[in-house]
């Protein structure tokens, strides 16, 4: 069996790993970097440039160049997040006709699927080039909170870049799994995760193999790269209040300070003290100005404190709504790079009275994981159990009244199946419409739409005789299935589906044949590199 | 390692006699040595496979260069660098750092 390679597919920043032998390794990308940047660009010669080269060229083309589409997948155009995120991108975006939104690129409506496969299918050359070999098969990560239309969307995304999504996972059940969690018995684990942009927390029972999701939150817009700026911000004014002279308007200056500042942070990590030289930061007629400052990790604490403050108030709402005090914790688990600051590492070993485990790079953890469940899967690593995850979120029916009913309950071990049966209300009805749901409100109208169903062809008969059972599934990947069969008749009846969200069957095939014909030429010089 | 290090401390020594002589020495005398110390410290890399990146295309290619700065102009039709305002090197045959740089935009058409 080829490879299965292990995908996390981040907001900001995207990571493929594979396991050799039993431990788990990061594939460089095509730069020999570990990283990729989560960014494709449309150029005005039609090229599709993804990742380090997308972001080189942002500043000359930002209306079309799209920068976290994650946060994108699986959304309705009219949701506050999506209005949000409009408000503050560069790029447009719009409305499908089933209300998704798309993001238009020189009138061209593009799905977030088709921007995500465009970062999959590099992603998967990366590896390609790596091993010699054509790749197919993947285990692909996606945040706890994501709900169906977000897991098919990720999932189609991933069908439509050449991939063979093996199983979908969530992150922070990914990074137990780099840990090795699953084979301590019945444990809570806290997975504290902050990346470049967005904060998750997620509280987690492992018990016999299984991964019980208790509660998860966070803030799509909160991570590392506000640190950053805070840094920055502290340079640039204490510049010029010293020279009088705004920094902020000096693009490259801004672009030196903002590295220097990265750098500093990363330092202070490691160190008490970091010197910011940045030499000729400035010159005019009067002369060169340098900047030459020391951050002390104390001053960089004072800076940031307020950021770290912000996610206490999540992990309490994640911990009440699983019912557990900070001692009910037995494992923390530190994901993303924000997290090897050492006033993050103390305040979370504080709060939960315990040291945080934390020796695997937190930017590559999740692909890391990602590739054990792969090799799991492939019945590689027999002596660990299968992994199992609970569906995160309910999924019943509209009944009368607009009254939401719960057919498989939250945190139901998944893959699981589970059979309704329904009725006529009127004498001879030959049609009978059901409304899927998913979430936890009373009234259908507050939770998320999946789908509506018309039961079509059922036998004359008076109101309450036939009988049809529906059957509702949930399988692996956490994706919903339904299907249904008339007892009075025996025969399966025909169900008309009409999805209220993400991409047909027949749209993602039509995807795949026209990326097919984009991507020909690149092919072949691939080809061309292997013979 | 410390080979490749041992030919670092030669221009840091180089360093020092600069700021030392400082006072001593007029204007021009200190460019010229400081002009050395960067041919040096220039060699070393070299030697480790480090190349400055020449912009010898005046079209622009993110594969290489990072767009900085964005100006509209009517005369040239595609993207086209106008100014290196730093030097991007490559080690042997990959990219080290891309050239920052600033990018000449073909003016949309309708716009005055």
């Amino acid at each position: 069996m080829n490879h299965v390679i292990g995908i996390d597919l981040g907001t900001t920043y995207s990571c493929i790993a594979y396991l050799e032998g039993n431990e788990p390794r990061v594939i460089p990308n095509l730069e020999g970097l570990p990283t990729t940047p989560s960014v494709v660009s449309f150029t005005q010669t039609g090229e599709k440039l993804v990742g380090n080269l997308a972001l080189r060229q942002a500043v000359t083309n930002p209306e079309n160049t799209v920068t976290a589409v994650k946060r994108l997948m699986g959304k309705k155009y009219s949701s506050d997040e999506v209005q949000a995120i409009e408000r503050k991108s560069p790029y447009t975006l719009g409305q499908a006709e089933n209300g998704d939104v798309i993001v238009e690129i020189d009138g061209q409506k593009i799905s977030p699927q088709e921007i995500s496969a465009m970062i999959l299918a590099y992603l998967k050359k990366c590896a390609e080039a790596y091993f010699g070999e054509e790749l197919i098969d993947a285990v692909i990560t996606v945040p706890a909170h994501f709900d169906d239309h977000q897991r098919q969307a990720t999932k189609d995304a991933a069908k439509i870049a050449g991939l063979e999504v093996v199983r979908v996972i969530n992150e922070p059940t990914s990074a137990s799994l780099a840990y090795g969690l699953d084979q301590k018995k019945n444990q809570v684990i806290a997975v504290y995760d902050l990346g470049g942009g967005t904060f998750d927390i997620t509280l987690m029972e492992i018990s016999d193999g299984i991964f019980n999701v208790l509660a998860t939150t966070g803030n799509t817009f909160l991570g590392g790269e506000d640190f950053d700026k805070l840094i920055s911000d502290w340079l640039i004014s204490d510049f010029n209040k010293k020279n009088e002279v705004d920094l902020s308007e000096d693009k490259l200056a801004l672009q030196r300070i903002k590295e220097a500042a990265e750098k500093a942070k990363r330092e202070l990590s490691f160190t008490t003290e970091s010197e910011i030289n940045l030499p000729f930061i400035f010159s005019d007629k009067s002369g060169s100005k340098h900047i030459k400052k020391t951050l002390s990790r104390g001053q960089l604490e004072e800076l940031t404190k307020d950021l770290i403050a912000k996610t206490f108030p999540f992990i309490d709402q994640a911990l009440t709504d699983a019912g557990l005090e900070p001692k009910g914790i037995d494992e923390v688990i530190l994901v993303g790079g924000q997290t090897r600051m050492p006033l993050i590492k103390k305040t979370i070993t504080d709060f939960f009275k315990k040291d945080p485990t934390e020796h695997i790079n937190p930017d590559e953890i999740v692909a890391m994981g990602a590739s054990i469940q792969s090799a799991i899967l492939q019945g590689k690593m027999t002596d660990l159990v299968v992994l199992l995850d609970v569906t995160p979120l309910s999924l019943g029916i509209e009944t009368e009244n607009g009254i939401f009913t719960n057919i498989i309950e939250k945190n139901t071990t998944i893959p699981c199946k589970k059979t309704m049966a329904f009725t006529t209300v009127e004498n001879n009805q030959r049609r009978v419409r059901v409304h899927v749901l998913q979430g936890e409100g009373d009234i259908a109208k507050d939770n998320i739409s999946l789908a509506v169903f018309d039961l079509v062809g059922i036998a004359l008969a008076p109101a309450g005789v036939p009988q049809i059972d529906v059957t509702f599934e949930i399988d692996a990947d956490g994706l919903a299935k339904v299907s249904a069969k008339d007892v009075t008749t025996g025969r399966t009846q025909k169900i008309e589906v009409k999805p209220s969200s993400g991409l047909s069957p027949e749209e993602v095939n039509k995807i795949i044949k026209r990326t097919q014909v984009d991507d020909d030429e690149n092919k072949e010089v691939v080809e061309d590199e292997q013979t | 390692m410390s080979d490749t290090l041992k030919e670092f401390l030669v221009i840091l020594d180089n360093f020092e006699r600069a700021l030392s002589h400082e006072q001593k020495d007029d204007c021009q005398s200190l460019r010229e040595g400081v002009e050395l110390i960067y041919k040096q410290l220039l060699d070393v890399l070299k030697r480790q496979g480090v190349e400055p990146i020449e912009i010898e295309d005046e079209k622009f290619d993110p594969r290489i260069q990072q767009a900085f700065i964005t100006e509209e102009s009517s005369e040239i039709s595609e993207p086209t660098v106008s100014e290196e305002l730093q030097k991007g090197y490559r080690l042997h045959d990959r990219l080290l750092r891309p050239s920052m740089v600033k990018v000449l935009m073909p003016k949309k058409e309708g716009e005055i």
